[in-house]
């Protein structure tokens, strides 16, 4: 019992440098700031209530468990404007870490409203994104790096790495769920999947067709079951000390070329970042005990 | 007032168990029974909360084998051929417009999808009042929504019949004209 004990404080409570709590506050900035870009547009159209879903007829739509701060605002294209222009602004103190834990709530606040005002536009990458944000609250994220630390004059070199690692888990239940979803569906057992996945006009992206040609059926047969052992080796094996990095960087190369062959939108840059915040942290459990890693 | 570490230590090792326990049932790759009770319970919470997920599929367990489009036709007043409209040929289209057009493409692949009948009404007025701002004298006097659907080819030397695109009127709206 004392050795699980012992194996948890050093899985959730070794220190880890706070500059990596600032790269994760960068890195995810600017991930916001590409869906502000993109959302900004079309703002009006998925969330006021003269666009595509009536606020009625969301209440059909969805869970009735869920809230969002749109629906207590007025839906009008003028509010809808200044509400998205209040979220570029917290965006923008976010980044330079100003209120930093402030802002971190309150982005989190406004992408899980967003995501509970229209259910219609959304995908995998950003249910991730919006638990990430929930994770980044408990996170240090102004601790170097920031206006806050320049006010405080104090800086905090280290902090607890379980935020951190709540991350990292999401990331492995994720991987490990995909590839209990995948063995359960004859076209990834049987080796087609990617054959069709290459084939949607939707999600095709820059590379596909050229990677995995049609007729190359013994290429995009190794490909799908390539994908799941893929999953099962960064789901795992990022938590074995001994073979962490190597993991990681195969996962790094894994998300970027699904980035070069299909389009998910963020998807695999929030992804690559999970996965490369390993590199930054202390080994788990089983491991030495080494802060710089394996 | 400083809290005690251990009170610290004891709130922040619930949150932690808490979390896991929430998201390992939630994305519990199961459909059994067991599992979607489990998952009932502690669905309110997710909601709540913002943690909700559900299993991962990532083009799984099965992957789409089809190419949808969206077809609006607006049966304009004193015109007898109605006037048609389609979703993105998403084929057509560079990364750099899909990746701009995310949404859109989440949109236009789930409207025609009979769990989101609710949201029908809405997107058709949405429709109506899009076109008539647009072309101005133009009144609507009823919208179809359609589902155009191309199925994919089947990989070579595996059995099974190709279909071509077919079509279906999903949703008719008409208006009373004031």
């Amino acid at each position: 019992m004392n050795r699980i004990g012992k194996g948890w404080n050093r899985l959730f409570d070794s220190p880890v440098d706070t500059r990596v709590y600032a790269a994760v506050r960068f890195a995810i900035g600017g991930i916001l700031a590409v869906y502000a870009f993109v959302l900004g547009p079309d703002f009006v159209r998925w969330f006021a209530e003269e666009g595509v879903l009536g606020r009625a007829e969301l209440a059909r739509n969805i869970d009735l468990d869920t809230w969002s701060i749109l629906n207590w605002l007025p839906g009008t294209e003028g509010a809808l404007r200044a509400l998205f222009l209040v979220f570029c602004v917290q965006l923008l103190l976010f980044l330079i870490g100003l209120g930093t834990r402030f802002q971190a709530i309150c982005l989190f606040l406004w992408i899980l409203s967003l995501h509970h005002r229209n259910n219609l536009v959304w995908e995998g990458g950003d249910v991730l994104l919006r638990v990430s944000l929930l994770l980044l609250i408990f996170m240090p994220l102004g601790a170097r790096w920031s206006v806050d630390a320049f006010l405080r004059k104090r800086t905090r070199n280290q902090s607890p790495v379980w935020p951190l690692r709540l991350l990292q888990l999401q990331q492995s239940i994720l991987y490990l769920s995909s590839v209990g979803q995948k063995l359960q569906g004859s076209d990834w057992v049987r080796g087609e999947a990617l054959f069709y996945i290459g084939k949607l006009d939707d999600f095709s992206g820059r590379l596909g067709p050229y990677l995995l040609p049609e007729e190359w059926s013994w290429g995009f047969r190794m490909g799908t079951w390539m994908v799941i052992a893929v999953e099962i080796l960064i789901g795992i094996g990022v938590w074995i000390p001994s073979i962490r990095n190597k993991v990681v960087i195969i996962g790094i190369f894994f998300h970027l070329s699904i980035e070069l062959t299909m389009n998910l939108f963020v998807f695999q840059w929030l992804m690559i970042l999970i996965l490369a915040t390993h590199l930054a942290t202390p080994p788990h459990p089983a491991g030495t005990g080494d802060a710089n890693g394996d | 007032m400083r809290i005690p570490p251990r009170i610290q230590s004891l709130a922040r090792n619930s949150f932690i168990v808490a979390f896991l326990l929430l998201v390992g049932i939630d994305a519990f790759p199961s459909r059994a029974r067991a599992v979607e009770s489990l998952r009932a319970l502690v669905d309110p919470i997710m909601d709540v909360t913002g943690l909700w997920q559900g299993p991962w599929s990532l083009f799984a367990p099965q992957v789409d084998k089809e190419n949808n489009w969206i077809e609006i036709r607006f049966f304009l007043s004193g015109t007898a051929a109605p006037r048609v409209e389609r979703s993105p040929s998403w084929g057509e289209l560079s990364c750099w417009q899909k990746f701009l057009r995310s949404r859109e493409i989440e949109f236009y692949d789930r409207i025609s999808n009979e769990d989101n009948s609710a949201a029908w009404p809405s997107y058709a007025r949405y429709l109506r009042r899009r076109f008539e701002e647009a072309n101005s004298g133009a009144i609507v006097e009823k919208i179809e929504l359609r589902s155009l659907t191309s199925t994919l080819p089947r990989p070579q030397g595996t059995a099974g019949k190709d279909r071509s695109v077919s079509s279906r009127s999903f949703y008719v709206m008409s208006f009373e004209q004031p």
